[in-house]
């Protein structure tokens, strides 16, 4: 009994160093979004560093009516929905997740028909959440993010797997990356992004929040200025491709980035896709 | 003993109001409905609908906050109700992602009775996938035509 106290601190002590103490495990060290006060001094040189840059989500919401019955005696408020927007009082960050992908097998890195092997010599999941920025102007939020040199694709959002066509772009190590900017929207009319805005889902599937996100890629420019405290870094845009029709492995709502000059009301072609790719309705399924 | 009933009204009460309110959505917006596009054959939309179901039997409803109970039969009780909201929640979600992936490939919907859901259905995929993909594929009237 008596040791249990001094075997317990040690575990803790141990505990809080390995989280604690930065890691110097070269290539091993995890995939990071930096904090602002965390940014590297240089370039590492085992890893690649991505810059994004996130528009605005949303400053609205659509303004609820609670009718107020008995229902409330169990817990039950029945709520309507109106056609009117109000303010927030802060405005809404996306979060998006850039994922590691196995190009041979179409898949997410691990997934399917991908090995874990494979999936260890990249980066896990990287979630670029709201808060982690590195700075903000109007109505952009920038991002740091180190990760193993791989092939990543754009996953998808808390809520929604890109799975039937997102863009997939491959980073080596020592260099950093301009990614873009993301305009990611869910598809409930309240987008900051006019052109957004236009996507809505069914009026019942809002209601039960099965509202999928939708996104636009702003392609990244060689002209496009760095914030102030990423201004040690050269950064060179990353050369996107497609990837299109890999796995819902996160079980998410499933929709896709929006292809260039695509229009709220334009229906998407599942098959168009899959046809540019050789495939038709039945080779998918099989 | 009052208490602990008390509790278990709570629990149940909580749990299930969503799932109450739920129902009432469904009233007027085709809680059934099929899926028909003019001219597809039925080879075209079976593997149109079997694509479409691979990406909708993944999904996955996030998990909410787990409630405290102070007892085993609490405890019980709330994980009752909450594996049937959640099982209720995956539903939804997989009818969610077959609507969006099925008006992406270019399908419309349209309503059904509780009756014609039933016999439409009847014995499953296997057995039904036949008189599903008939349905499919003849020409129909747009009269019970619904949002995708």
């Amino acid at each position: 009994m008596k040791l249990i106290k001094p075997v317990l601190a040690a575990l803790v002590c141990l505990t809080s160093t390995l989280m604690i103490a930065p890691g110097q495990a070269g290539a091993q060290e995890k995939a990071t979004v930096f904090k602002s006060n965390r940014i590297p001094a240089g370039q590492p040189a085992e890893h690649a560093l991505l810059w994004v840059r996130m528009a605005k989500h949303s400053d609205h919401r659509w303004k609820i009516n609670a009718n107020i019955g008995l229902g409330i005696l169990v817990g039950s408020v029945k709520t309507e929905r109106t056609e009117e927007k109000e303010p927030l009082k802060k405005p809404l960050w996306p979060t998006i997740q850039i994922a590691p992908f196995d190009i041979e097998a179409n898949e997410f890195a691990g997934e399917g028909s991908s090995t874990k092997a494979f999936a260890k010599t990249l980066s896990r999941p990287v979630y670029i959440r709201e808060k982690r920025f590195i700075s903000e102007d109007a109505d952009y939020r920038h991002y740091l993010v180190r990760v193993r040199p791989g092939t990543y694709v754009i996953g998808g959002t808390r809520s929604t797997c890109f799975c039937w066509g997102s863009k997939r772009f491959t980073v080596e190590a020592g260099e950093a990356y301009n990614l873009g900017t993301y305009y990611i929207a869910t598809e409930n009319g309240l987008s900051y992004w006019p052109d957004l805005a236009g996507f809505r889902t069914a009026d019942d599937l809002t209601d039960r929040g099965l509202v999928t996100d939708t996104m636009r890629l702003g392609e990244p420019l060689a002209t496009d200025e760095a914030p102030g405290a990423l201004a040690s870094f050269s950064f060179t845009p990353v050369e996107y491709e497609d990837a299109a029709f890999f796995g819902n492995y996160f079980g998410r709502l499933v929709n896709r980035i929006l292809p260039e000059g695509w229009q709220p009301g334009d229906a998407f072609e599942l098959d168009a896709d899959a046809n540019d790719r050789g495939m038709s309705s039945a080779d998918v399924t099989e | 003993m009052f208490k602990r009933a008390g509790f278990l009204l709570a629990i149940a009460g909580l749990l299930v109001s969503p799932a109450l309110a739920e129902d009432d959505l469904g009233k007027n917006d085709y809680k059934w409905f099929f899926f028909h596009k003019e001219g597809v054959t039925e080879e075209v939309f079976t593997a149109d609908y079997e694509f479409c179901s691979i990406y909708g039997s993944r999904v996955q409803p996030p998990r909410g906050p787990n409630v405290y109970t102070p007892g085993a039969i609490e405890a019980g009780v709330a994980g009752l109700f909450g594996g049937i909201q959640r099982s209720n929640q995956r539903r939804n979600m997989f009818r969610a992602v077959m609507r969006k992936c099925m008006a992406m490939k270019g399908y419309a919907r349209y309503g059904l009775t509780e009756a014609e859901m039933d016999s439409l259905w009847n014995g499953g995929w296997d057995e039904a996938k036949t008189r599903v993909a008939v349905r499919a594929a003849t020409p129909i009237s747009t009269e019970r035509r619904a949002v995708p």
